[in-house]
């Protein structure tokens, strides 16, 4: 069931891939589409799993961030240009409104241990044994 | 006696964590019938790397995303396999101070509570699961904060881990409980069920009725029932009130669940201390327990990214600085927090409240943290909280707010315990002194949830060695 979710993501999981994308590109913007798509589905696979409240309000969320740019850009977010993308992660990474702080905060520290746990990070990584 | 999926036992441990193993062992060694059931999955402890995102993934309760709910919120998680927290645990291991049980004996009223008698139960538990120093092999990493503690005159030690150092080739065997309790377990004849999980108990004709789910590998689920005279409940701290108040039972249970908050810095050295083959850091400083401890934490590059994402340049920070870096963490008690079920939705929600007390000791503690590193050598300190100034000297310290000022995901914490306290005093306890849930015949807690409050120690120690005071005991009660 999940590993179906992973393959063919829904308009949540395309929106949160897109989001991913944005967060990756401000530290690692040549990072290649493989690597790109193992830290999207680990990210994804840990929205699947988180409490089911949570999961309720992370996906509304992630429908109101998708659509929020339709009055501006006349676009949802998975259709901007990836400029406008940047304005609107900002945008809600600023925000007065705490949910959506959250929202960029939370996607952003998934992400961000996606992106250090990538076997291509691991020049600097643990081997086997530092975590015994 | 197994019809269909209606399974009779005598004893049901649910929950395979420290609580249920050691209870399940006792009672399956004694030659009864003993099924334990486990919601996770029976992994090796080679499954995933250590902290690694495949083992959040596999081994971690939601994927490692618990948040208390609160004006001070507080990241935390726990184990959901065989095993429970001690698989994804670095297992540094304490006995219960005496004071911490004086404490506890006077408060609720515990029966047999002090350190003589815990004493046999620790020795029990440590014959099993191995207990060890690293000593020499401990990393410079470890040691910084053991050199700086001292230089302020205080008192920092080496704690012992629950692992076997393999001193020659180096590695060892982690001591979880899927590598040595249940292990017995299952060679003294009981039967382990993991992928079960229990979503609540019914009384019928003098036996519990347990009803639940069995996860198939595809993923789908099937109901499963249990019928047992005696269960223990021991899903940790978390999930057993959770699974009490689902049954109906209400009475102290989920209304006093604590934590060790802690907050953490990075700190960066002139010199490499971050080795790929490092064991995991064990040093502790003591000073201030128990109002507060400080300790090392696992230090990966991905450790070292999540603790640094807030600073812009994070990666080039990380990739150009990583071996010269660890983090550091000071916790403390503080912090009460509930635990209450959703209607519609299967986990629990809980809700943690920090008085201007506890965010002051915890304050306290960051500052004297600080204050060890430059002592042990640190040239920059990054507090892991949003707001605060990196440091580049002792003079800095002055800068930072005496009570601590914690935005989402700053508080975090890995022990969970206190949920149903133990005590013959009913107005604040749950069970009686020895896990009995008060006014329910043969229903019995046996895990964290049975500790009257924080441990200021790592608590594992203390969750094997109450579980197996309290299973002696109904032994020889004969769980009346
Ligand atoms: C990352 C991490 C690091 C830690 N480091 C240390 C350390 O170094 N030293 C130390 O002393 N302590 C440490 N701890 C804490 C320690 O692991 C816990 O105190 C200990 O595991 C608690 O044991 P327990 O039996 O109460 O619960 P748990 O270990 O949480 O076990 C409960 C088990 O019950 C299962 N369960 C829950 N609900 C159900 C249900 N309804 N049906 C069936 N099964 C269910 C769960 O899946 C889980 O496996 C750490 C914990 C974590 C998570």
């Amino acid at each position: 069931m999940r590993d179906r979710e992973m393959a063919r993501p829904d308009a949540v999981g395309r929106c949160v891939g897109a989001l991913v994308d944005v967060l990756i590109d401000e530290t690692r913007p040549a990072l290649e589409t493989c690597e790109r798509d193992i830290v999207k589905d680990y990210v994804r696979a840990t929205l699947a799993a988180m409490p089911d409240y949570f999961r309720l309000g992370f996906r509304v969320l992630a429908l109101a961030f998708e659509l929020a740019p339709l009055p501006v850009y006349g676009h949802r977010f998975t259709r901007l240009a990836a400029a406008e993308q940047r304005r609107h992660v900002d945008a809600w990474r600023r925000s007065r409104i705490g949910p959506r702080r959250s929202m960029i905060a939370l996607y952003a520290t998934f992400a961000c241990y996606g992106l250090y746990s990538l076997p291509s990070a691991q020049g600097c990584a643990p081997a086997t044994r530092i975590a015994a | 006696m197994n019809a269909g999926n209606q399974i009779e036992t005598e004893i049901l441990v649910i929950g395979s964590g420290p609580g249920g193993a050691v209870s399940g062992t006792l009672f399956a060694e004694t030659g009864r019938h003993v099924t334990m059931v486990e919601e996770g999955d029976h992994l090796a402890l080679e499954a995933a790397p250590h902290f690694s995102r495949e083992e959040m993934l596999l081994k971690y309760r939601n994927a490692g995303v618990g948040v208390a709910l609160g004006r001070h919120k507080l990241a935390w998680v726990e184990g959901r396999c065989v095993g429970g927290g001690s698989e994804v645990n670095r297992g540094l291991y304490h006995r219960t101070p005496g004071y911490v049980l004086d404490d506890w004996r006077r408060r609720f009223a515990v029966h047999d509570l002090d350190l003589v008698g815990m004493t046999p139960h620790f020795a029990a538990c440590e014959a099993v699961a191995r207990v060890e120093y690293a000593g020499n092999a401990a990393s410079d990493m470890s040691r910084r904060l053991q050199q700086g503690a001292q230089a302020q005159g205080w008192l920092a030690i080496e704690a012992p881990r629950l692992y076997r150092y393999d001193h020659d080739r180096g590695g060892g065997v982690k001591q979880s409980m899927s590598a040595t309790f249940v292990r017995r377990f299952i060679e003294a004849g009981g039967t382990l069920l993991p992928a079960t999980r229990i979503a609540r108990l019914r009384r019928m004709n003098g036996h519990w009725i347990a009803e639940g789910t069995r996860r198939n590998p595809d993923g789908t689920r099937r109901a499963v029932t249990f019928r047992a005279r005696i269960v223990v409940a021991a899903c940790g701290a978390v999930q057993t009130p959770a699974l009490l108040r689902r049954s109906g039972l209400s009475h102290n249970i989920g209304d006093s669940l604590r934590f060790h908050p802690m907050v953490k810095v990075v700190a960066e050295f002139d010199r490499d201390v971050n080795h790929p083959d490092d064991f995991d850091p064990v040093h502790q400083v003591k000073e201030f327990e128990p109002r507060f401890g400080m300790g090392c934490s696992i230090s990966t590059p991905a450790m070292l990214g999540v603790a640094l994402s807030g600073r812009p340049d994070h990666w080039n920070l990380v990739a150009e600085r990583w071996r010269r870096m660890g983090i550091y963490y000071v916790q403390s008690g503080g912090g009460t927090a509930s635990v209450r079920n959703l209607p519609g939705f299967e986990d629990p929600i809980v809700r943690v409240r920090f008085s201007q007390g506890d965010l002051s000791v915890l304050g306290e503690g960051l500052r004297r943290l600080c204050e060890a590193l430059f002592a042990a050598g640190a040239q920059r300190i990054y507090p892991c909280l949003a707001g605060y100034p990196d440091l580049h000297s002792p003079g800095d310290l002055a800068r930072m707010p005496s009570v601590l000022h914690a935005s989402d995901g700053n508080m975090t914490s890995v022990h969970v315990f206190s949920s149903c306290p133990m005590g013959e005093d009913d107005r604040v306890s749950a069970a009686n002194s020895f896990g009995k849930v008060h006014g329910a015949d043969g229903l019995y807690i046996n895990d964290a949830s049975l500790l009257c409050g924080p441990t200021s120690v790592n608590p594992q120690g203390t969750v094997m060695a109450v579980a197996h005071r309290n299973a002696a005991e109904a032994l020889t009660r004969r769980f009346h």
